[in-house]
């Protein structure tokens, strides 16, 4: 038995006020726990919104025609820009400060090949990256599933009468057209759609890109700062931000945020009342067991060592219940928020350390004057009767 | 001549309240020697225990001196005062001051949680004291679970752990039936027979002719000390 066999004694034993400080730090824990998860939630969501929306930063090599006319229908000297656009720039863009805040990158390179005398323009893309960037898309048929097959926009497929599981030719290789892109009103209906290794490898240009699109979302600066990041990583290359709708989203989720930090603080506020209280009504309750401690030879130190332990030890578990109370409230709250019928949980053991370390930071501020001024009673109180 | 253990001299404690002061200890000197057992008598509000939380260390007087063992205790720091306490007294109160949530030995154990102890120096030390006080059936118990009379022998337990040399009781019998009572000052009587200094605050008068001395006290102002065993030879 020690010093702290009493706090833990008193806590086991004394289960009613036990229970009602642990109750008054859940109610903070739990509320801050959630908030948080579902900014975060929300954040998570708003990323995978950005990407339906496609890129909104564009790379293309300095002084290329192309770029200036993507978006437009004319790419005839595509191929003979000078490109200083390599494979390699991908890997740059991914050692930017803010890459956690790059949701998708795609490259791309172009190429027009000849199709029975007539020019078609081709894209060779990663597929996977472009799907997870072109949400609208439409496709009948299927998508890509090796590098061989490939995806045709409808005008070309108009322009050429290739449909999905027709074949064509590119110098000795044979493609697949493996699905139909539905119109888009884009220049994508004009092309066709490859493997990016392929198409490099068929033009001889292996490392070559034309251009690089980047779907970023970076919440806690603009956009122009991961432009900037990036234009510092490829001195060679143009980087410019394409504005999106998402600003309007962004700012309802901030909105949110000042809202879930104004609500946190108060509920933080309301539960250092409550264990203040608590704990000051649980020690005035004591004060003759502690003018005991007096009287047997404990210092005020020692006395103010098994209080504190005491609200630590409650506020950990307070720490802990309120963060999965918290976490459940989130999930219900979130998928409020989302209308969304799923519920989602995310489990995050900072987020669980993060709790138990603001419950007991809160639980000992709360209770610090009521401690130290029963640490310093008047000892004498054990004298009076009753 | 060879000093007292206990010294008491001009000791003076007043409280003020709403703007009035009172004396609960108006000038008292007395000495206590080694082994003595000491009744303070008096009537309600005399100052019985404000002198005996002042002897005990536990209340800093207004003026005066106590001196214990050589130390001048309230010339010490509160830190040293607490280790005065530890080392030098135990307490015993009239309505026992058990803590509620811990067992009886729990509670007899609590004066030596500030020391290093092992736990199986701890438990011989329990083991002695409840011996001591016949109550080592019960250590287990919480100690709502019995009478008063074991809830003070309890506590007279907790008082005797540390092993100190004085043990002051502030009116120890008063919470308790005449038949019980009796038997906690046969504790503390069996106590200073093996060489404990016993100081005991009582109304009760039959109490008087057990103790070597004993002094009375009204309005904070000692009115009369006695040898009580020179009375009890001289009637013989
Ligand atoms: N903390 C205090 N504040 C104010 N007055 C006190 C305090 N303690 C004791 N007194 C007063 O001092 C006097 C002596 O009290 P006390 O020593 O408790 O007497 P007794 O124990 O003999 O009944 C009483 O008048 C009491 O009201
Ligand atoms: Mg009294």
């Amino acid at each position: 038995m020690n010093l702290y066999s009493i706090s833990f004694r008193s806590l086991r034993r004394r289960k009613g006020k036990t229970f009602f400080l642990i109750f008054s730090l859940i109610l903070a824990v739990s509320a801050i726990a959630s908030l948080i998860q579902v900014s975060n939630l929300l954040n998570d969501n708003l990323e995978n919104e950005l990407d339906v929306f496609g890129a909104n930063i564009l790379i293309t090599p300095k002084n290329n025609a192309l770029s200036l006319n993507y978006g437009g229908i004319n790419f005839g000297d595509v191929t003979y820009q000078k490109s200083s656009l390599e494979l390699s720039d991908l890997n740059l863009i991914d050692s930017i400060k803010n890459r956690k805040n790059l949701s998708t990158i795609a490259p791309k390179f172009f190429h027009v090949f000849e199709l029975n005398n007539k020019p078609v323009l081709f894209a060779g893309v990663d597929f996977e990256s472009e799907l997870k960037l072109k949400r609208w898309w439409e496709i009948s048929g299927n998508n890509p599933a090796n590098k061989m097959e490939t995806l045709i926009g409808t005008n070309a497929s108009k322009r050429l009468n290739l449909f999905p599981g027709d074949t064509l030719n590119i110098k000795d290789s044979k493609l697949i057209i493996a699905g139909l892109i539905e119109s888009t009103g884009s220049q994508d209906d004009d092309m066709i759609f490859a493997d990016i290794g392929l198409i490099q490898q068929l033009t001889g240009k292996k490392n070559e890109l034309s251009l690089i699109e980047v779907s970023a979302l970076c919440y806690d600066c603009p956009i122009e700062e991961i432009v900037r990041q990036t234009s510092e990583k490829l001195p060679n290359a143009t980087v410019s931000s394409v504005k999106k709708t998402i600003n309007s989203k962004k700012s309802t989720v901030g909105k949110f945020k000042n809202l879930a930090a104004g609500i946190s603080s108060l509920i933080v506020l309301i539960s250092v009342l409550m264990v203040f209280s608590n704990v000051n009504a649980s020690l005035l309750e004591r004060t003759k067991e502690i003018g005991v401690y007096k009287a047997v030879g404990y210092t005020d130190s020692n006395i103010l060592k098994i209080v504190i332990a005491e609200i630590a030890v409650a506020s950990l578990f307070a720490g802990l219940l309120g963060y999965l109370l918290g976490t459940l409230f989130s999930s219900v709250i979130y998928s409020f928020l989302t209308e969304s019928k799923e519920y989602i949980f995310v489990f995050s053991l900072p987020m669980l350390f993060l709790s138990m370390f603001l419950a007991v930071v809160v639980g000992i501020i709360a209770s610090l004057a009521p401690a130290i001024r029963s640490s310093k009673l008047d000892p004498t109180v054990a004298f009076r009767n009753l | 001549m060879e000093k007292s253990f206990i010294q008491i001299n001009n000791l003076i404690k007043y409280f003020e309240s709403t703007g009035e002061i009172v004396y609960a200890v108006a000038d008292v000197s007395f000495t206590v020697d080694k082994g003595d057992f000491v009744t303070v008598m008096g009537h309600s509000g005399s100052g019985k225990s404000t002198l005996l939380t002042m002897l005990g260390g536990l209340s800093r007087p207004s003026s005066g001196k106590i001196i214990v063992d050589e130390f001048d205790i309230y010339s010490l720091s509160n830190k040293q005062l607490s280790a005065f306490r530890r080392e030098y007294v135990g307490f015993v109160f009239q309505s026992f001051q058990l803590i509620s949530y811990l067992t009886v030995k729990e509670n007899i154990l609590v004066p030596l949680l500030t020391k290093e102890m092992t736990d199986n120096e701890q438990n011989e030390k329990a083991a002695e004291v409840l011996e001591w006080v016949k109550l080592s059936d019960k250590m287990n118990r919480l100690t709502h679970e019995l009478s008063g009379g074991e809830q003070q022998r309890v506590a007279i337990a907790r008082a005797l752990v540390n092993d100190p040399p004085i043990i002051l009781a502030d009116e120890p019998t008063g919470n308790l039936d005449a038949t019980t009572g009796n038997q906690i000052v046969d504790v503390l009587k069996d106590l200073n027979n093996a060489g404990k200094t016993i100081i005991i605050v009582t109304h009760n008068e039959d109490y008087r002719f057990i103790s070597d001395y004993s002094i009375d006290l009204l309005d904070g102002k000692l009115v009369s000390e006695r040898e009580n065993n020179l009375i009890v030879i001289n009637e013989n």
